[in-house]
C-alpha cells in the first residue's frame, strides 16, 4: 500500500512539474505579478500587464513619466527549474525508499520556494538597479550579479534538496 | 533550447555543488586532523623506514607481470618498513621478475609464482591468489585477522616517509575497513605528466580526503590498505574481475558496513603515463570500469548498513560518468556556440571601460572559479609549483577535458559492444635521478591503476568550467531578462 501511495504521489508531483513546463506562459504571468508585488514592498508603485508577462514600475516613485518595465521571458522564468525540481522530487518519492515521502515532499517544496523567491528577488534587484543607475546598472545587475546569484542558488537548491530530503534517518 | 539550458544548468549546478562540498569537506578534514594542505608537499618516498610495526601485522601484496626492470627497487622500498611481510605475486612473467624479487627481498619477502594457464587472468585474480597466502601466513603465525592489514602496492609505488605510522592508527577505529593513500606523480617532467599530477595532487587528493567524512573514500590499486577481516567479509576472493577491481572492492566493503578513509599525512608516488595514446587507453579503461559500477546501485540503495549520506555520495559517484561526463561533452559545445552567438549581449549595456572590465572578470571567475580554486590549492599543496603555474593548470582543464570526453565515449562504445579485454599498459623507463620530488634515483615503473581515478572529482570540475559563460548557458540564466521601456 505504501508503495502504491508513493508511486501515485511521485507521479502526481512529476505531472505537476510537466504542467509547469508545458504551461510556462501561465507561470510567467504569475511571476510577473509576484515581482510587481515585491517591487512595491520597496516603495515603488507597480503595475502588471495583462497582455504579456510584464511588470511595470516607477523609476522615480510618484513621477508618472518614469514608468519602466521588465518582461519575464521564457529564458528568465523559473518555470523550467521549478518543473524540473518537481519531476526530480516525484522520481525520488517513487524510487528512493531510504527516506519518507513526507520528507522528500518537504524537500521538493522548499527547493521550489527557494527558486521562486530568489528569482523574484533577482527581478526586484534588476528593477532597482535600472531605476538607480540606468542602463549600465541594469546591465551589470542583469548579466553579472543576477547570473552569479542564480548559479549560487542552483547549487544551494541541490544541497538543500539533498540535506532535507535525502540525508535524514529513515522514518 | 530551453530544455538544453535546463539540462546544462542542472549538470553545472550539481557538479559545482558536489565539487564545493567535497573540497570544503576535504579542507575541513585536513584542519580537523591538525594538518595543512602542504603537509606532504615535500615528503620523500620509498627510503625512510618507519617505526617497528608490531601492533598491526602488515602484508604488502605486489602483483607483477614482467616487472624485472622495477621490482628490485620496489621490493627494497617496501622492506625498509620493519616488521612487515612482502608477497610478490608473479603472474606468469616471461622475464626475471621472480628471481630479482627473491634476491631483493629478505627473510620477510615471498615470491608467489603463478603459471599459465592460471596466470594472466587479470589483476584481481593475482590479488586473490596472494590473499590466500596471506591467510595461511596469518594462521601459521597466530595473528589476529582483525589486526592484520593487507596493502596492495603497484610495481612503481613508493610510500612516503613514515607512511605506516600515519595510516595504521586509522585502523584503531574498528569500523574502518580500508584506507587509501593520496597519489603523487613522480615523473613530472612534461605537460602531460604535470597535468596528471595536478589532477591527482591538486584536486583528487582533497576530494578524497573530503570523502572520508562519509566513509566512502575510493580505493585505488596502489597503496590500498585493507583490514583482513574486512576482506574476509567480502568473500574468499575479495577482488572481482572488474576492469576497476579496486573501485569494486571499495563498493563491496562499503556495502558490508566498513568505513573507507584516508589521511593527509601519508601518500604514495607513482609514474604517470607519458604519451597521449597511453593516457587515452588508461582513462578509457577507468571510465569503462566506472560506468559498469552502475550495476551496484540497487545494492547501494537497498543497503541497511550504509548511512544515507554514504549511499547518496556513492550513488552520485557511480552515476557521474552517465549523468555528468557524457551529457556535458555535448552540452559544453552547445554552451560554447551560444557564447559565440550571444556573447556580445553581455556587454550590451556597459558603457564604461571599468564596467567592461568588471563584466569580463566576473564572467571569467564565474566560469572558471573551480579551476582557479583548484590551481590555488595545487600551489598550496606544493609551493614549488608556483602560483601562476598552478592557476594555469586549472585553466588548461578546458582543453584537457577533451581527454575525458573522448575516453567516456570510447568506454561507452566498449560497454555497448561488450568488450572487456585490456592489454596491460606498457611501462616507460625512468632515468636515474629524475624523481622531481625526492632527488633520489628513480625507478623504471609500470603504469598502474591509479586509485579510483575516474572517481576523480575532476569530473565535476570540468563540468563547471565550461559553461564558460556562454550567454544563454546555465550560468547566464540571469542574462535573458529583456527591458521594455513604456
Amino acid at each position: 500500500m505504501a508503495t502504491v501511495y508513493r508511486v501515485l504521489l511521485g507521479a502526481a508531483l512529476a505531472g505537476l512539474g510537466v504542467a509547469a513546463m508545458v504551461r510556462m506562459l501561465d507561470v510567467q504571468f504569475r511571476e510577473a505579478a509576484l515581482a510587481g508585488w515585491a517591487v512595491e514592498l520597496f516603495g515603488r508603485p507597480s503595475r502588471v500587464l495583462t497582455t504579456g508577462p510584464t511588470f511595470l514600475f516607477q523609476k522615480t516613485p510618484g513621477d508618472d513619466s518614469s514608468w519602466a518595465g521588465l518582461v519575464v521571458t521564457a529564458s528568465c522564468t523559473a518555470a523550467l527549474f521549478v518543473g524540473g525540481t518537481l519531476i526530480l522530487g516525484g522520481a525520488f518519492i517513487a524510487l528512493w525508499r531510504r527516506t519518507s515521502a513526507t520528507r522528500l515532499l518537504a524537500a521538493t517544496v522548499l527547493t521550489v520556494l527557494l527558486l521562486v523567491v530568489v528569482n523574484t528577488g533577482r527581478m526586484v534587484m534588476i528593477a532597482e538597479a535600472a531605476s538607480r543607475w540606468g542602463a549600465e546598472g541594469f546591465g551589470l545587475m542583469h548579466t553579472v550579479v543576477g547570473s552569479i546569484l542564480m548559479l549560487v542558488t542552483f547549487c544551494l537548491c541541490a544541497v538543500l534538496f539533498a540535506r532535507v530530503g535525502l540525508l535524514r534517518s529513515r522514518s | 533550447m530551453n530544455a538544453l539550458n535546463l539540462a546544462a544548468t542542472a549538470i553545472v549546478s550539481c557538479s559545482l555543488a558536489y565539487f564545493v562540498l567535497l573540497m570544503a569537506s576535504g579542507i575541513r578534514e585536513i584542519r580537523r586532523r591538525s594538518s595543512r594542505l602542504s603537509a606532504q608537499g615535500r615528503t620523500r618516498y620509498g627510503v625512510v623506514p618507519g617505526a617497528e610495526q608490531d601492533h598491526y601485522p602488515v602484508y604488502f601484496l605486489v602483483p607483477c607481470l614482467n616487472e624485472a626492470e622495477v621490482i628490485e627497487r620496489t621490493v627494497r622500498g617496501l622492506t625498509v618498513n620493519r616488521g612487515t611481510t612482502t608477497i610478490v605475486v608473479d603472474d606468469g612473467s616471461d622475464d626475471e621478475t621472480s628471481a630479482i624479487a627473491r634476491a631483493a627481498g629478505g627473510s620477510r619477502t615471498e615470491v608467489l609464482r603463478r603459471d599459465l594457464p592460471n596466470a594472466r587472468q587479470g589483476k584481481g585474480e593475482a590479488l586473490n591468489a596472494g590473499i590466500v597466502r596471506v591467510r595461511e601466513l596469518v594462521e601459521d603465525r597466530g595473528e589476529d585477522p582483525a589486526r592484520v592489514i593487507v596493502v596492495v602496492m603497484d610495481a612503481d609505488g613508493r610510500l612516503s616517509e613514515n607512511a605506516l605510522d600515519h595510516v595504521l592508527p586509522l585502523f584503531d577505529d574498528d569500523d574502518v575497513g580500508g584506507a587509501q593513500l593520496q597519489v603523487r606523480i613522480r615523473n613530472r617532467n612534461s605537460f602531460l605528466t604535470k597535468f596528471q599530477d595536478f589532477e591527482f595532487w591538486g584536486v583528487a587528493s582533497i576530494t578524497q580526503i573530503g570523502r572520508s567524512a562519509t566513509g566512502t573514500v575510493s580505493l585505488g590499486g596502489n597503496a590500498q590498505f585493507t583490514r583482513l577481516t574486512a576482506l574476509d567479509d567480502v568473500g574468499e576472493r575479495p577482488w572481482s574481475d572488474s576492469l576497476t577491481e579496486d573501485l569494486d572492492l571499495a563498493l563491496s566493503l562499503a556495502l558490508h558496513g566498513w568505513r573507507l578513509t584516508t589521511t593527509p599525512l601519508a601518500s604514495v608516488d607513482q609514474q604517470a603515463v607519458e604519451k597521449v595514446p597511453q593516457l587515452l587507453r588508461q582513462r578509457t579503461r577507468w571510465y569503462q570500469g566506472h560506468m559498469m559500477a552502475i550495476k551496484r546501485l540497487p545494492d547501494i540503495w537497498r543497503s541497511s548498513k550504509l548511512s544515507h549520506v554514504a549511499a547518496l555520495e556513492l550513488s552520485f559517484y557511480c552515476l557521474s560518468p552517465w549523468l555528468l561526463t557524457l551529457p556535458w561533452s555535448v552540452l559544453f559545445h552547445y554552451c560554447l556556440i551560444q557564447l559565440f552567438i550571444n556573447g556580445s549581449q553581455l556587454l550590451e549595456y556597459v558603457t564604461s571601460a571599468g564596467g567592461v572590465a568588471i563584466v569580463v572578470l566576473a564572467w571569467y571567475l564565474m566560469a572558471f572559479a573551480p579551476a582557479v580554486f583548484s590551481g590555488w590549492v595545487y600551489w598550496r599543496r606544493d609551493r614549488r609549483v608556483g602560483i601562476w603555474r598552478g592557476l594555469m593548470m586549472g585553466n588548461y582543464m578546458v582543453l584537457t577535458n577533451y581527454i575525458s570526453f573522448a575516453c567516456a565515449w570510447m568506454a561507452l562504445a566498449r560497454v555497448l559492444r561488450g568488450e572487456t579485454a585490456w592489454v596491460k599498459t606498457k611501462r616507460s623507463t625512468e632515468q636515474a635521478g629524475t624523481g622531481p620530488s625526492t632527488g633520489l634515483p628513480a625507478i623504471a615503473a609500470a603504469v598502474p591503476d591509479v586509485p579510483g581515478a575516474p572517481s576523480v572529482p575532476v569530473v565535476p570540475v570540468q563540468k563547471v568550467l565550461a559553461p564558460a559563460s556562454a550567454a544563454g548557458s546555465p550560468v547566464s540564466v540571469g542574462a535573458v531578462l529583456r527591458q521594455t521601456e513604456t
